[in-house]
């Protein structure tokens, strides 16, 4: 979508800011609610301050170059060219800062501008707003086309004495135009780590001390080859059993006890979106227009329930591999490959109050989870 | 990446020229500011100065087919990822002999290959050469466009300068045309005259009217070759004012082209990419499902499940694939838009690029 004016992308910017702030809301609220959810609401929020970075970024961009692209039917995020190009600003940012008058320098050449030749100083003002974006650009985290792995926790399993991590990683799905979070439990049962973490009594080596979050898995040999898994292997459109059965495949030593993957999005916004006309319509009858927007997403899970035994014979060897459970009674599961998962909408109280008007509150929302905000509150589970 | 390394030194090269040419442009446009402003106007400038506006002209014309060139090669080199995608379809040489004592075994060797495969590098080469394209084009243009604005003024000041020199002249000329018959009248009132004081005061008045009036043809003449050399340098100017105005279009047409390229190839080849990778999902969902179908029937009842899911998802899949449609439509649309401007402008470039008269990628 090609900017019509500075106005409408404004307001997109704002309703975006405030879906992913309300997300947050929601997450922090399961936070106090169980522990469990408190690491995925961490690991969560991590990624939400980084797309809310790149949208500043965004913002700060659009004032001296007015083409930002909005993927309008399918996911309402921003389009995936938006996330390259930002990544490559960010590469070369120091050397065309360089290029870039000083700040001080430019201020004075835009008053000399205006007493001299009394015409606003376009110029000096556009390469300004260029440096502020670099600089932000710079300084920053954002969400990259992948967000490379991070280790955040590591222990023993009792069971099977092997040290297990936790680990996440992000990416912006480039064909669906939708950003993922994923988390991930897995078992290592290379020996070297096993001597080095596991104590003699089965649990975690105490004497060892790891700095977590650790940058990658915290297996150093896999590491690298890890990274690029993860690189190739998580598009939107691979189901999240085909991902653990690849990881599993490509590592032997690896075995993926839980896979989760937070799909943000769509996006749904009545001025910019154009999903459905019923949606489109309800959503345009909301007077400010900074409410009238929906925010899905969905978190899917898988997980495995056996571990096939390795064999090693003189003719056929097999390493251990994993049986991952699928909930076939529930076959949208079947159909995404996962064990659970759930769907969860986001509306703010105008928006759910005109939806629920036209009495199209079941049709719209038919399995998903409704959570309404209102003021930073949010309403949970209706 | 072999193959956008070169496209680097194709940028590198048109970036120099695109700087020489700056500075040209910028010496014409000054001295065409000095000629609207100045009073005296000599005739060996004006030669240099027109032949040096040819010689931007033609150079120009020059860099615009270079930069033509070079959207065009990025277009082949990135026609790259093109083969690699066919590659994806088909099997290697050393899959086919596997082939031979195991079918499965290939498929398995060929998903294999499919799944590693990674475009995100390529992408992000090929976003940052056209976004350095696109930054010599931009920098060109706002040049061309701070130097057409200048020089439309100038242009201006020489026209309202000419006006007012064809006023100085017509009423040089009127003062000419009046004085004419007075110094006729004046003599003949000498020739009459017979009193030697009247005779001598005429001879005053005559003498006068006299130097007035050649005088005045001195100025005539004067303004005729201003106005003269004026109107050369209008039309002069006139033509790098519209040389500009030409280039400005230009630049739009490849700025244009060259983002909505960019802009398709994005989304094309990350689909291509997803389509490859799902594909070999698929593959290993129908496995499942012929192995079912020969299992038992209480597998198949199952399947019969997914079969009934599988056809939810192929509808929910058309939709998706409409909304796309709608989406790559208008990229698609814009694209066709592009092309067509670009064409037009750059035919020559386009028949040389299609007759493989060009630099090879």
């Amino acid at each position: 979508m090609t900017s019509p004016n500075k106005h409408q992308v404004q307001d997109y910017f704002v309703s975006l800011g405030r879906a992913l702030d309300g997300f947050d809301t929601f997450m922090q609220d399961e936070a106090s609610a169980t522990s469990k959810h408190g690491v995925i609401a961490a690991i969560a929020d991590e990624y939400l301050e980084r797309l809310k970075c790149s949208l500043a970024s965004w913002q700060d961009k659009i004032l001296f170059e007015p083409k930002f692209r909005v993927s309008q039917s399918e996911s309402g995020f921003p389009a995936f060219e938006n996330v390259l190009e930002l990544m490559n600003d960010r590469e070369n940012a120091e050397a065309t800062l360089k290029t870039l008058g000083e700040p001080d320098d430019l201020r004075k050449q835009m008053v000399d501008h205006i007493l001299t030749k009394k015409s606003f100083p376009k110029t000096q003002q556009i390469e300004l707003a260029r440096r502020a974006y670099l600089e932000n650009v710079n300084d920053g985290s954002h969400f990259s086309p992948l967000v490379l792995p991070k280790t955040i926790k590591v222990s023993v399993n009792p069971k099977t004495k092997r040290p297990y991590y936790v680990v996440h990683w992000g990416y912006y799905d480039g064909s669906a135009n939708l950003p993922m979070i994923y988390m991930l439990t897995v078992e290592d049962s290379s020996e070297d780590i096993n001597k080095l973490l596991v104590g003699p009594s089965g649990k975690l080596n105490k004497e060892i001390n790891i700095k977590l979050p650790v940058g990658g898995l915290l297996n150093p040999d896999l590491a690298v080859q890890f990274d690029e898994f993860c690189e190739k292997n998580s598009a939107y459109s691979l189901m999240p059993s085909t991902i653990a059965t690849n990881l599993d495949h490509d590592f032997d030593h690896l075995h993926p006890k839980q896979l989760r993957r937070f799909v943000l999005g769509p996006f749904y916004h009545s001025a910019f979106t154009r999903h459905g006309k019923k949606v489109d319509q309800i959503l345009a009858r909301v007077r400010n227009p900074e409410n009238a927007w929906l925010m899905t997403w969905t978190m899917q899970e898988i997980y495995s329930i056996n571990e096939q035994p390795a064999k090693w014979g003189l003719w056929s060897s097999q390493p251990a591999r994993e049986e991952f459970h699928i909930n076939t009674d529930d076959l949208e599961c079947v159909r995404t490959g996962v064990t659970s998962f759930e769907r969860n909408a986001l509306v703010p109280h105008d928006a759910y109050q005109a939806i629920y008007a036209a009495g199209m509150d079941e049709e719209i929302f038919s399995g998903y989870q409704r959570h309404v905000i209102s003021d930073g509150h949010v309403l949970r589970n209706l | 990446m072999a193959t956008l390394k070169n496209i680097d030194q194709e940028i590198e090269k048109t970036r120099q020229t695109v700087e020489d040419m700056k500075s040209k442009l910028d010496q014409s446009g000054k001295v065409l500011e000095e000629f609207a402003k100045t009073e005296t106007i000599g005739q060996s400038d004006f030669d240099i100065e027109n032949a040096r506006i040819q010689d931007i002209l033609k150079q120009q014309s020059v860099m615009e087919g270079n930069i033509a060139d070079l959207i065009i090669g990025l277009e082949d080199a990135t026609n790259v990822f093109g083969s690699e995608f066919e590659s994806m379809k088909s099997y290697t040489g050393w899959e086919k002999f596997i082939g031979v004592f195991s079918k499965q075994r290939m498929q398995r060797m060929r998903s294999e290959r499919v799944r590693n495969m990674s475009l995100a590098g390529n992408l992000q080469e090929l976003l940052a050469k056209s976004d350095k394209i696109v930054g010599i084009l931009q920098t060109q243009k706002d040049v061309l466009d701070s130097r057409y604005s200048n020089s439309e003024a100038s242009l201006k000041q020489v026209i309202e300068r000419r006006k007012s020199t064809m006023g100085e002249l017509e009423t040089a000329q009127a003062r000419i045309e009046e004085l004419n018959p007075l110094l006729m009248d004046l003599e003949n009132q000498i020739s009459a005259a017979t009193d030697q004081k009247q005779r001598t005061e005429l001879e005053g008045q005559r003498s006068e009217l006299a130097t007035e009036y050649n005088q005045m043809q001195a100025k005539e003449q004067e303004l005729l070759a201003e106005s003269q050399t004026l109107e050369r340098y209008t039309s002069m100017f006139q033509t790098f004012v519209d040389s500009l105005n030409n280039q400005l279009a230009a630049q739009q047409t490849l700025i244009n082209k060259l983002t909505i390229d960019t802009e398709q190839r994005v989304v094309l080849y990350k689909a291509l990419e997803d389509s490859l990778k799902t594909a070999a999902q698929q593959d290993v969902a129908h496995k499942i499902n012929t192995l079912g179908n020969q299992v038992d029937t209480a597998a198949e009842e199952t399947m019969a499940g997914i079969g009934a899911a599988a056809q939810s998802h192929i509808g929910d899949l058309l939709e998706m694939h409409e909304k796309n449609m709608l989406s790559t439509q208008d990229i698609q649309r814009r694209k066709q838009l592009a092309d067509d401007a670009f064409a037009r402008r750059f035919d020559a470039v386009m028949k040389k690029h299609n007759s493989a008269d060009y630099i090879q990628p």
